[in-house]
């Protein structure tokens, strides 16, 4: 109710705008055209009748005094008005009685003709430009007066006879009349489309508001919820420094204990080892063996954290070189393996070398501890570049990997064997994914199980800005 | 003072001053000639010839009187409305010895061009004197038998065209022998200084 009450009072507030807009604008071309018709009077009068004449004696002729002075008072009042105030509705009223009298005026300086009376028509026509039909009638009345007056005064000189039928002026008006009718007719549909064009207008400016308003309160529920992601990341990202910093204090701290349970659980199995009976004998190796596996995976851990918190800079480093690193680290578990580890020549590229050597580290050794038995394990490494990238490849031989696993593996604590069947902590490929993210690259596997896996990961040609540690 | 104010005092004076003005138009359109009294039977001093078969109709008009100009239309009117059954002489007034350029106006062209009518100069105005006239667009018809029938003008006001008692009552005579009117207002200029 409250919108319709709204769309109302806008679509009058239209009207009266767009009403007042054409009084304006017809005010001032009826301005004009008083101008232009008292030029014209003066004109006609000065080739019809410039002198009068008396016998060899002439004088300028009164219609040349008429058209310049009465018609300049004339034309004053209503240009004046059409100036000065636009709009009003006694400025239009008064050029309507104005404009009549200036066809009286040119009828007369044209001695009467004919064709001149079409000027009264032609005055209504214009008239009802205004689109306000009692202008019209004011501009009838004015008609009908003329007729009348001068009827009763000098009826020879209107209706060309001497005494006049008294109604003789209505006959004369009633055409008038014949024409208003017509033109009063388009004025009221004339208002009537204005009014149907304004309402319309201030629909649509309501529906527009009504989208803006929609607009305007889903951008701040979409900058709230910006707002909130952004909290939300940054808690994030404070919750997990924290939490890495947790983990770093943790594993780092918790080493010293445990090196002291490992110490004397070492020492206890070596003083009482056959002592005992054999069920102590068999719990002290399982508290040993917790042990060394507690320290790896605190080892592991610490590993994991010092990613984040003891980067180097990112510098070009000789990748082939990190490698040869890295495999030197491993000749142990290589030759003891029988692992047949080969490579192509690497290109050097943007990197924290020591992450980088951690980086080939776990994904050879990764593919020495899982071999097949009784099959000589290959390990072959490449790079190609692709896409403004430097893509390395670790191609192995091994146990290969179902699809299903394949973005399992690179969460942290997820193994695919237990660890009395393949050892290890759950952390290697989750400290590859990691340093692979922090070099702006991405890291995953292609496999098969039973023929072998190849790891692939990727590192930008040119580091990425932000990436510098 | 606020302009609607000052407009609303102005108004009604000007409206008197319009209306002050369109009085003194109207009121000299309306207002006839000097009049003359034309002689009742065709003076037999005049150097024009009535004629002994249809109506003649003596027409005086000053060559430069722009209130004439409607009566040579009403004139044109007449004559397409008698079927030649009139004979009409349009007399120009001039003073002695008039400049050659006196004749040389539109009035005189355009009654010239009229089919019918025999256009003549009245030099001093002499059978103007004669015929009573006194000022432009007086006429003078007289019967066969050189007796007035109508003497006066043929238009309604100075200057102005349309219908008239003038026009009607020549037309009447000589289509219907009927005299309607003997007399009308003469609307125009004086033809010549007393």
């Amino acid at each position: 109710m409250k919108t319709e009450n709204s769309t109302e009072q806008q679509s009058a507030a239209f009207f009266q705008e767009m009403q007042l807009a054409v009084f304006k604008r017809t005010d001032h071309m009826f301005a004009g055209l008083m101008i232009a018709q008292w030029i014209f009077g003066i004109i006609c009068a000065l080739v019809v009748s410039p002198r009068a004449w008396e016998g060899e004696v002439s004088h300028i002729h009164i219609h040349v005094w008429a058209a310049i002075f009465l018609g300049g008072i004339l034309t004053a009042l209503p240009v004046t008005m059409a100036w000065l105030q636009p709009g009003w509705v006694f400025t239009r009223h008064l050029i309507a009685f104005t404009q009549m009298l200036w066809s009286a005026l040119l009828i007369h300086l044209t001695g009467g003709r004919i064709e001149t009376h079409f000027h009264v028509f032609g005055s209504l026509a214009f008239l009802a430009f205004y689109r306000d039909w009692p202008v019209l009638i004011t501009a009838t009345v004015v008609v009908a007066a003329d007729h009348f007056l001068r009827g009763w005064y000098w009826p020879q000189s209107v209706y060309g006879v001497v005494a006049a039928s008294p109604w003789r002026w209505l006959e004369h008006t009633g055409w008038v009349v014949f024409e208003d009718v017509f033109l009063i007719a388009v004025c009221i549909k004339s208002k009537h489309e204005m009014q149907e064009i304004c309402a319309r207008r201030a629909r649509l400016e309501n529906v527009n508001k009504e989208t803006e308003r929609l607009i305007w309160e889903r951008t701040a529920e979409l900058e709230q919820a910006n707002q909130l992601t952004e909290i939300q990341a940054k808690r994030l990202v404070r919750s997990n420094g924290e939490l890495q910093q947790f983990a770093y204090v943790a594993s780092h701290d918790l080493q010293e204990p445990l090196r002291m349970i490992s110490s004397y659980l070492q020492l206890i199995s070596k003083r009482y080892q056959g002592k005992l009976d054999k069920d102590a004998d068999e719990y002290i190796g399982f508290a040993v063996d917790g042990a060394v596996r507690l320290k790896r995976l605190i080892n592991d851990l610490l590993d994991y954290s010092r990613i984040d918190t003891q980067g180097k800079q990112h510098i070009e480093t000789n990748s082939e070189e990190v490698l040869k690193r890295a495999l030197s680290n491993l000749k142990m578990a290589i030759e003891e393996s029988g692992t047949v580890v080969t490579y192509d020549p690497l290109p050097p590229i943007i990197a924290d070398d020591g992450q980088l050597e951690r980086l080939f580290q776990n994904l050879v050794g990764n593919g020495i501890k899982y071999r097949k038995k009784d099959v000589s394990q290959k390990i072959h490494i490449s790079a190609k570049e692709s896409n403004g990238d430097w893509v390395f490849s670790v191609r192995d031989n091994g146990i290969g990997i179902a699809k299903e696993h394949f973005n399992r593996i690179f969460t942290i604590f997820q193994r695919l064997h237990t660890s009395g069947v393949y050892p290890g902590t759950g952390i290697g490929l989750s400290v590859c994914r990691k340093i692979v993210e922090n070099h702006g690259g991405h890291i995953w596997v292609e496999s098969e199980p039973g023929t072998g896996s190849t790891f692939y990961f990727s590192v930008p040609k040119k580091m990425p800005k932000g990436n510098s540690t | 003072m606020k302009k609607r104010t000052i407009i609303y005092l102005i108004s009604p004076l000007w409206l008197c001053l319009v209306g002050f003005g369109m009085l003194q138009l109207w009121n000299y359109a309306n207002t006839p000639g000097k009049s003359g009294l034309a002689p009742s039977s065709w003076p037999e001093s005049s150097h024009l010839s009535l004629s002994k078969l249809v109506p003649t109709m003596v027409i005086f008009a000053h060559p430069h009187c722009p209130c004439s100009q409607a009566t040579a239309g009403e004139l044109n009117e007449i004559l397409a409305k008698v079927h030649r059954k009139l004979t009409v002489y349009v007399l120009f007034v001039s003073p002695k010895n008039p400049k050659e350029d006196w004749t040389e106006t539109k009035l005189w062209s355009d009654t010239k061009a009229i089919p019918g009518v025999q256009t003549l100069l009245d030099e001093g105005g002499i059978e103007a004197k004669r015929f009573g006239a006194k000022s432009s667009g007086q006429v003078n018809l007289y019967d066969v038998f050189g007796r007035l029938v109508f003497s006066g003008g043929i238009t309604s006001a100075r200057g102005h065209y349309g219908d008239n008692l003038g026009k009607s009552a020549v037309i009447s005579f000589v289509n219907d022998k009927k005299v309607t009117r003997s007399t009308t207002p003469v609307f125009g200029c004086t033809l010549y200084e007393d």
